[in-house]
């Protein structure tokens, strides 16, 4: 009987939080690492009968929660993956006998903590063929006969991107034709809705966003060309999964992902919203759950509807669930969910931010926020429901009351002082906390500066998380 | 040493990244609020009178800290409510009888 390799590296060493940290991180993946290559390579060779199946599980057990004991580093990502191919060689030699009920069960809890390698996702959905470059049947016949090895966005010879529809004077992403067709503003057709804000923005103001990351899709891509390439029966389920798609190329005995393959997944429409800038940036590279959870639009009530974190399924590269993409999960539970508020978004845009921005683009040209602000006001005062919105939104006399409403005036000033002081507490102690973090800075770095001695610079001029308030060398 | 103000009002650097009028009232607004307790914070209890450079640096880390921690907006939301609020009083003075 076959002894594991890792069975030889118990127990793992305790790795100091501190000095050295990498260093023992890399000098234990590099004992560990051979280990349970080796130990796939054997399994597949020898099937799984031929092992001690108590033996496995227990080594298993241990390097799971050994691993999971670690810190989070890119070494535990690597060894994280591999312990996913390992479960995926031994899933993949399970066998429906009583006996490897325990092992079966081990293996599962262990992908609902480390992930399971990804498999294809049964529909990428594309943008509509309108929205196609015109030579799309063409272009992608011949990607899927190009290998991508390590694709990315700044890659030079592998740059992933959106493809475009080129009319006669402009290239459009057809991404974007797409998204615009399912979530322009009816009312006016400059506007499209943000998912971060059930609000309608210029088009030119809105990002296409993955919901899930487009590193992270690419990532994914790659564990799943490796791990076809380590295990023949995943290489054939995948590539029955695949058939005819254009998917995987094989050249000397092994499997590549096509240019096909990474292009199609990154322009999968099921994955990509509209957000406004200033929630497409910080976004970024989160997980999507993670995301979701944390955005107040979405927040635990997404999740509860969805039946919880777990519910979503990870099992493809892009997130499903109940068979329906992540993405367009959220699509739809958002418009059910803020209806009125896009409906009274619709209304704005048609009845009253676009004539006051028409008006306004005459008279100021000092950009469109403080015209939007404006406009809001007056339109909230039209939905109050009377008959002024008409007369309102093309009437000299309520240009005049609009343009004023953030005027530097004394009854303007009386407004905002009024909510200064409503806030007095929050105010003073911010501006209690950035005054000393200035006169700490200053202190230090004026020596010899008459600057009057600071009263209380001693106990807090770091805040909790050590960043410095009030230092602004020139 | 630090950053001067560029105009001859206050906050220089925050005024260039926000000019908005709204952006330009709370401002002002805070300016007239909070200079003398600025000024008073500087002067730690002593005869002796900040000089321009350090009342408006302070200002400065001031203003900034309200954008960055969200405090700024939050702010301009709360002016734009109750211009709302005085607004639709205007329109439909029947509204809230």
């Amino acid at each position: 009987m076959p002894e594991l390799a890792i069975s030889r590296i118990f127990p793992f060493d305790t790795i100091s939080p501190r000095i050295g940290k990498q260093r023992q991180l890399e000098a234990l993946k590099s004992r560990i690492l051979p280990a349970i290559q080796q130990d796939i390579a054997s399994i597949v060779r020898d099937e799984l009968g031929e092992f001690d199946i108590l033996a496995m599980m227990d080594y298993l057990n241990q390097l799971f929660q050994a691993i999971q004991a670690l810190p989070r580093s890119m070494v535990r990502s690597d060894l994280e993956q591999q312990v996913r191919f390992f479960v995926l060689v031994v899933r993949n030699r399970l066998d429906d006998s009583d006996g490897m009920v325990p092992l079966r069960q081990l293996c599962e809890n262990i992908s609902r903590v480390f992930g399971f390698v990804p498999e294809l996702n049964a529909d990428v959905p594309l943008p509509d063929a309108q929205f196609l470059p015109t030579q799309f049947a063409t272009s992608v016949t011949e990607w899927a006969n190009i290998i991508w090895q390590n694709p990315g966005r700044n890659s030079v010879d592998e740059r992933i991107h959106f493809f475009g529809r080129r009319t006669s004077t402009i290239r459009k992403d057809s991404v974007r034709l797409h998204l615009l067709e399912l979530d322009r503003n009816p009312a006016n057709s400059e506007e499209a809705l943000s998912y971060a804000d059930a609000d309608f923005y210029n088009l030119g103001d809105l990002q296409v966003d993955h919901l899930q990351p487009s590193d992270d899709i690419i990532h994914r891509q790659l564990e799943l060309i490796a791990a076809m390439n380590i295990d023949s029966i995943f290489r054939d389920k995948m590539l029955e999964q695949g058939g005819g798609k254009g998917y995987f190329m094989s050249q000397d005995g092994r499997i590549f992902g096509s240019k096909r393959f990474f292009m199609e997944y990154h322009n999968c429409v099921g994955n990509l919203w509209f957000l406004n800038p200033n929630e497409g940036t910080p976004k970024s590279n989160q997980d999507p759950v993670e995301w979701l959870e944390k955005h107040p639009r979405f927040s635990e009530r997404f999740l509860v509807s969805l039946g919880g974190k777990d519910a979503v399924d990870k099992r493809s590269i892009l997130f499903t669930y109940a068979g329906e993409l992540l993405a367009d999960r959220a699509k739809n539970w958002f418009h059910a969910t803020y209806a009125q508020e896009i409906a009274v978004g619709q209304f704005l845009g048609a009845h009253v931010s676009q004539p006051f921005l028409q008006q306004a683009a005459a008279v100021d040209t000092g950009g469109g926020g403080h015209v939007r602000f404006m406009a809001r006001t007056a339109a909230a005062a039209a939905i109050a429901g009377d008959e002024h919105l008409g007369r309102g939104a093309s009437s000299d006399d309520s240009s005049a009351s609009i343009g004023s409403a953030a005027e530097i005036n004394p009854a303007n000033l009386v407004v905002m002082a009024g909510i200064l002081e409503s806030e007095r507490e929050v105010l003073g102690a911010v501006v209690d906390r950035t005054t000393r973090g200035y006169k700490s800075a200053a202190k230090r770095r004026r020596v010899g500066d008459a600057m009057p001695a600071a009263d209380d610079v001693d106990d807090a001029d770091e805040d909790e998380s050590g960043e410095e308030h009030g230092a602004r060398p020139s | 040493m630090f950053k001067r103000p560029t105009s001859g009002t206050f906050f220089g650097r925050s005024q260039a990244s926000r000019s908005r009028p709204e952006d330009r009232l709370l401002l002002e607004a805070l300016r007239q609020e909070y200079t003398p307790v600025i000024s008073a914070k500087l002067a730690g209890g002593s005869d002796v009178t900040p000089s321009f450079d350090d009342i408006a640096g302070a200002f400065d880390a001031f203003v900034e800290e309200l954008c960055k921690t969200g405090e700024w907006d939050r702010l301009l939301q709360k002016y734009l409510e109750r211009k709302i609020a005085a607004e639709r009083a205007r329109f439909n003075p029947a509204a809230g009888k």
